[in-house]
């Protein structure tokens, strides 16, 4: 299909009426997270929208942010997204493969030189000049390098091209960077969350496709109409928190009645992502709706903030800190955590074992 | 997804049949009834995306039963159905926007003498025209 189709000629041709448009833009609307009365300006300017060429690279990564965008349910308002653009080079999911792949990614950037969105997700190893993670013998610094100077907007999908991610945690092997890292010259739209929600990351396409431009962001580079409210702010667990009900256990009375998952560890209160309102598989839930603390897996260097299971009041030392500590009062604490841990497994035995979040700090056999 | 729906689950539903509403299903109320007198004074329509709501267990099915239901009921074959129903509040309409898997996709209450989505644009009425003259003339 000619790149020059607009989205509208496009849904036409496959006999999508008027009618079934503004429900696309309505629903579109919602999942760009804007007021409804928005769609009417976006059914005005996405029928003019043309079909911007896409390239995405994936760098040091799991895999887990396609999937995220691949695995929601089709058909899909994410499939009639990726319809409207054109997806010219993923190397998970083209057909093509090798030189013919690489040769492909060429073209496309040389065609569109200046025009092309880029979208990557994985962070860059920067160490060892970069050969911990290269494609088709190209280190992945210098094809974002190459593949940066001619794009129009880069959008880094997930944590880890946003903020560094897993591969970014301590002691970084790697030397892995963010994208932000290395690239100063391009506007960047940093879409985090391990993985991030599908809507958002199609919503953030849906928002370059409509408006040409690229969303407010935060001061970490995120879209605010998804990143703006915290989770804690959206949660539907806040009034709790705000009558001071916490759950103290994952099995107590108060976990039972859904009351706030904030001394259990939860990093909702200073978590920006959109999991409260728009929620995961098809909406059905999102982490605390399941009872399981929000990771803050959308803020950087969440895997390095502490125990996901310690609140967040709990002081985060260093390690090293209290190692000097612990030698000197070794001996005594040795005998003194012993005991005091007999004492415990024999109550717990007597009374029904509650799993506490020292436990889940502990790992297993705590 | 029918594979989700396998899952047998107990939903519980607050008390949304004996207890007054929950303070986030009043505040929607309120917002509501201000949209119909903006309706009222100035012919405004808008509408609520109720997927944007933090709302409590039990707190949509009850904002549902408060509204309850009006007249008028239409389907819209739009990229699978669009179900609209007047609430039994006049002027309150409920949209729930399913893809072709029955999965809900957007979900909105409107405030608007007729949703824009049972409308019939100006432009596909001539293009009705044009197509009813070929019929003509073709016989």
């Amino acid at each position: 299909m000619s790149k020059k189709t607009t989205l509208q000629d496009h849904l036409k041709q496959q006999g999508i009426s008027r009618r079934t448009f503004l429900k696309f833009c309505a629903t579109t609307a919602s999942m760009m997270a804007l007021p409804p009365s928005m769609a009417t300006a976006i059914a005005a300017s996405l029928g003019k929208a043309t079909r911007p060429s896409v390239i995405w690279l994936s760098f040091q990564e799991c895999t887990g942010c396609t999937e995220s965008l691949t695995r929601s349910h089709s058909p899909t308002l994410e499939s009639l997204i990726l319809g409207a653009i054109s997806l010219d080079y993923h190397h998970t999911l083209q057909a093509a493969s090798g030189t013919a792949a690489e040769a492909a990614r060429e073209q496309v950037m040389k065609d569109n030189h200046g025009k092309y969105l880029l979208v990557v997700d994985g962070s860059i190893p920067l160490k060892d000049g970069g050969v911990y993670s290269t494609i088709a013998g190209m280190t992945n610094l210098d094809m974002l390098k190459e593949a940066a100077a001619g794009a129009a907007a880069i959008v880094a999908v997930g944590t880890c091209a946003a903020f560094g991610g897993i591969a970014h945690a301590n002691p970084n092997p790697t030397g892995a960077v963010a994208v932000s890292e290395i690239i100063k010259d391009k506007p960047i739209i940093n879409v985090s969350g391990c993985p991030p929600i599908p809507v958002v990351i199609s919503g953030v396409l849906a928002h370059y496709l409509t408006f040409g431009t690229i969303p407010a962001l935060d001061e970490l580079g995120r879209p605010l109409s998804f990143y703006g409210d915290s989770i804690h702010d959206r949660c539907y667990r806040r009034p709790f928190y705000d009558q001071g009900k916490f759950a103290k256990t994952f099995d107590d009375a108060g976990a039972r009645d859904g009351w706030c998952l904030y001394e259990l560890g939860c990093k909702g209160p200073t978590t920006h992502n959109a999991c409260a309102t728009t929620k995961w598989n098809q909406g059905t839930s999102f982490p605390i709706e399941s009872g399981h603390p929000c990771l803050g897996c959308s803020e950087p260097d969440f895997w390095d903030a502490g125990s996901f299971y310690s609140a967040l009041s709990t002081p985060s030392a260093d390690v090293s800190d209290w190692a000097g500590a612990a030698v000197v009062a070794g001996a005594v604490a040795g005998a003194a955590v012993g005991l005091n841990s007999l004492r415990k497994k024999s109550a717990a035995g007597k009374a029904h074992q509650k799993v506490t979040a020292d436990d889940m700090d502990k790992g297993p056999g705590a | 997804m029918s594979s989700l729906d396998d899952i047998a689950i107990v939903v519980q539903q607050g008390n949304a049949d004996t207890d007054s509403p929950s303070g986030q299903v009043l505040a929607i109320l309120s917002e509501i009834e201000s949209m119909l007198g903006a309706l009222i004074d100035s012919g405004n329509t808008d509408s609520i995306d109720i997927r944007s709501l933090p709302m409590m267990p039990g707190d949509y099915e009850m904002l549902k039963k408060r509204l309850g239901q009006g007249e008028v009921s239409a389907t819209v074959n739009a990229l699978g159905p669009t179900q609209i129903q007047e609430t039994g509040i006049h002027g309150v309409w409920w949209v729930t926007h399913y893809n072709a898997d029955n999965d809900v996709m957007a979900e909105f209450i409107e405030v608007c003498q007729v949703p824009a989505m049972i409308n019939t644009d100006m432009e596909d009425v001539q293009e009705g025209r044009g197509e009813l003259n070929e019929l003509i003339l073709s016989n």
